[in-house]
C-alpha cells in the first residue's frame, strides 16, 4: 500500500510548524489542507476519527493566517491543527462518547480544555474514537468501529484515548487532547509509539469532559515529541472555577527543562514491578533497561528503587474507578444495558457489587500510598518504570486483548495523582513501539520534560514513522 | 446477598447478558481481596483533594 501524501508536513513537529507560521514560511492554511488530504487517505485505514469538521478546520486556518499576516499572533499553538477524544464536550458538535447511549449528544458549549486551546489559536479538526465511555475496550458492537494501529492496523492502538494515539502516530494531526483514569493518554502513546503526558490531579480542568471516574480522571496531551508536549500542556493547565479538583497552583513554563539533559538529576528505577510483580516481555524489559542506561550515559545518577506491589495498587484503583464509573452509569445500565458493548458492561458492572466499606477501604489505602510515594520521592527527581507490559496486541484477539488490559504500570499514577509521561524507547521484534514512564512529584512536569526530552534527543524513535504513513 | 439473587435494578442487564451479574460478582470479591486490610477504624480515606504545591 501506497505511502499517503504530505508525509513532511503531517510529520512536522509543533515546535518547528510553529517556528515555520511565525515567520511566514508556512501558511496555517497549506498545513491543514496537507492534513486534510492525510485524513482521507489515512482515515478509512485507521478509523481514527467519529467525525471530521474539514470545512470549519479549513475556515479556522484561514482565520488563523490572516490573523497572523495581520500582526495578532497568539502564540506557538496558533494554527496548529488539533483533535479531541471524543468525550470531551464541543459546542454544536456531537459528542457520542463513542457510545449509543449519546450518539445524538450535541453540547452547548466547549469543555474547558476545548476553549483554552482554541484561545491559543489552535484549530479543531474533528472527533477521535475512544474505548466506549472512556473504558470498554476495543469493541466490535458499537455504532462507529474502533481505532487501528497506524504500525500495524491488525493491532490494538491501545485506549482508551485510541483515536488520539493513532491520529497521532500516522501525522494525520500534530496533536490531541486524550483522557486518563487508568492509564487511558499513556496506553495508547505507547502502543503507537507517541508522547502523552499525564498531568497532576487538579492542573488540566475536567470540565466538560464526561466522567469515568470522579477521582481518578485527568485530561492529557498528546504528541509526537516531548517539547510538542510541553507546549500542548501550556495551553491547557490552570487553575479553573468550573472544576472542583482543579489546583489553584501556578503554571510554571513547562519548556524550561527543554535542551537542559539530565546530569547530575537523580533518577529512581522502579524495576520489581516489571521484573517480578508482572513480568514484562523480554523486548519491553530490554528498552526500559536501554533506556535507563541512556539516561546513565547522559549523567543522571540511578540507582534502584521500590514501592508498593502493582497487584495491591492496581486493586486499590480499580475499585474506585468502577465504584465511580457504576455510579455514573447506574441509570444507564439499569435502563438500556444493551446500548452498550459488552466489554464495558463488563468493565463498570463490578462497581455494582463493591461494598460502600471496600470503597473507604480503597480510599484509605490510597493515603498510604500518597504517604509512601512522598517518601520514596523525597531524594529522587523522577522515577522511570514500565508503562506497557506487552507491545499491542491483536485488536481482534479478545483473549490477548484481555490478558494484556491490566499487565501495564499506569494506574498506581492516577491513584497517587502523581505527574507521568510515556515515552517511545524502541521497537519489538515485529515491530511495534516499546515505551516507558517518567514519573515525578506533583505539579514537577516541567522536570518530567526535563529528562523525556533529554532521553528523546539521545535516540532517534521519534523520528521513525509507521510503513503505511 | 445470596449469589444467586439478582437485584432488581440489574434485570435487565442479567436479560442481555446471563452470566454478566455472575462474573461482575466475582471480579468485585477479586479486586476488594486485593486491596489490604489492616485499616484502624479512625483511619482517614483519602478524598478527592484539591492538590497543592507543598504536596
Amino acid at each position: 500500500m501506497s505511502p499517503a501524501p504530505d508525509a513532511d508536513l503531517g510529520f512536522m513537529t509543533i515546535v518547528e510548524a510553529s517556528r515555520q507560521i511565525a515567520t511566514g514560511a508556512l501558511s496555517p492554511v497549506e498545513l491543514m489542507a496537507a492534513h486534510l488530504r492525510r485524513i482521507e487517505a489515512l482515515g478509512p485505514r485507521l478509523d481514527a476519527f467519529l467525525l471530521l469538521d474539514a470545512d470549519k478546520a479549513m475556515a479556522g486556518a484561514k482565520a488563523a493566517e490572516q490573523a497572523i499576516a495581520a500582526g495578532r499572533r497568539l502564540g506557538p499553538l496558533h494554527g496548529i491543527p488539533f483533535g479531541l477524544k471524543d468525550i470531551v464536550d464541543t459546542a454544536g458538535i456531537r459528542t457520542t462518547c463513542h457510545s449509543k447511549i449519546l450518539k445524538d449528544n450535541v453540547p452547548k458549549t466547549d469543555a474547558v480544555v476545548a476553549a483554552r486551546l482554541k484561545a491559543a489559536g489552535a484549530i479543531l479538526v474533528g472527533k477521535l474514537a475512544t474505548h466506549e465511555f472512556a473504558l470498554g475496550g476495543p469493541a466490535f458492537d458499537l455504532p462507529w468501529p474502533p481505532a487501528r494501529n497506524p504500525w500495524n492496523r491488525d493491532c490494538h492502538p491501545g485506549g482508551s484515548s485510541s483515536g488520539s494515539g493513532a491520529a497521532i502516530a500516522s501525522g494525520m494531526l500534530p496533536m490531541a487532547i486524550g483522557t486518563d483514569t487508568g492509564g487511558s493518554v499513556r496506553n495508547p502513546a505507547s502502543s503507537c509509539g507517541i508522547v502523552g503526558m499525564k498531568a497532576t490531579y487538579g492542573r488540566v480542568s475536567r470540565a466538560g469532559v464526561f466522567p469515568l471516574s470522579f477521582s481518578l480522571d485527568h485530561i492529557g496531551p498528546m504528541t509526537r515529541t516531548v517539547a510538542d508536549n510541553a507546549l500542548m500542556l501550556q495551553a491547557i493547565a490552570g487553575p479553573d472555577a468550573w472544576d472542583p479538583a482543579s489546583a489553584a497552583v501556578s503554571v510554571p513554563n513547562f519548556s524550561s527543562g527543554i535542551g537542559k539533559g539530565v546530569k547530575g538529576l537523580q533518577v529512581g528505577y522502579l524495576r520489581h514491578w516489571h521484573e517480578t510483580d508482572l513480568p514484562a516481555h523480554p523486548d519491553m524489559a530490554a528498552g526500559l533497561d536501554d533506556a535507563v542506561a541512556a539516561l546513565a550515559d547522559a549523567g543522571a545518577v540511578v540507582k534502584d528503587v521500590a514501592f508498593a506491589p502493582l497487584a495491591a495498587l492496581a486493586a486499590c484503583n480499580r475499585v474506585i474507578l468502577v465504584s465511580e464509573a457504576y455510579a455514573i452509569h447506574r441509570q444507564w445500565l439499569t435502563d438500556r444495558p444493551g446500548d452498550y458493548a459488552k466489554a464495558t458492561r463488563d468493565r463498570i458492572m463490578p462497581g455494582a457489587f463493591i461494598a460502600a466499606a471496600d470503597y473507604i477501604d480503597a480510599l484509605r489505602q490510597r493515603g498510604r500510598y500518597r504517604e509512601q510515594f512522598k517518601a520514596l520521592m523525597a531524594d529522587l527527581d523522577v522515577i522511570v518504570c514500565a508503562s506497557s507490559m506487552d507491545p499491542a496486541c491483536r485488536i481482534d484477539d479478545t483473549t490477548e486483548v484481555d490478558r494484556t488490559y491490566g499487565r501495564q504500570a499506569r494506574t498506581p499514577f492516577n491513584l497517587l495523582g502523581a505527574p507521568a509521561i510515556a515515552v517511545p524507547t524502541g521497537f519489538s521484534e515485529h515491530g511495534m513501539p516499546l515505551s516507558m514512564q517518567i514519573v515525578s512529584r506533583p505539579f514537577e512536569e516541567a522536570l518530567i520534560y526535563r529528562v523525556a526530552d533529554a532521553y528523546e534527543q539521545a535516540t532517534d524513535w521519534t523520528a521513525r514513522r509507521p510503513p503505511v504513513c | 446477598m445470596p449469589a444467586s439473587v439478582i437485584p432488581k435494578a440489574l434485570a435487565n442487564a442479567a436479560a442481555v447478558d446471563p452470566t454478566l451479574i455472575d462474573r461482575s460478582r466475582a471480579n468485585a470479591e477479586r479486586l476488594v481481596a486485593a486491596i489490604p486490610r489492616n485499616h484502624a477504624p479512625a483511619e482517614e480515606p483519602a478524598h478527592t483533594y484539591k492538590a497543592d504545591a507543598d504536596q
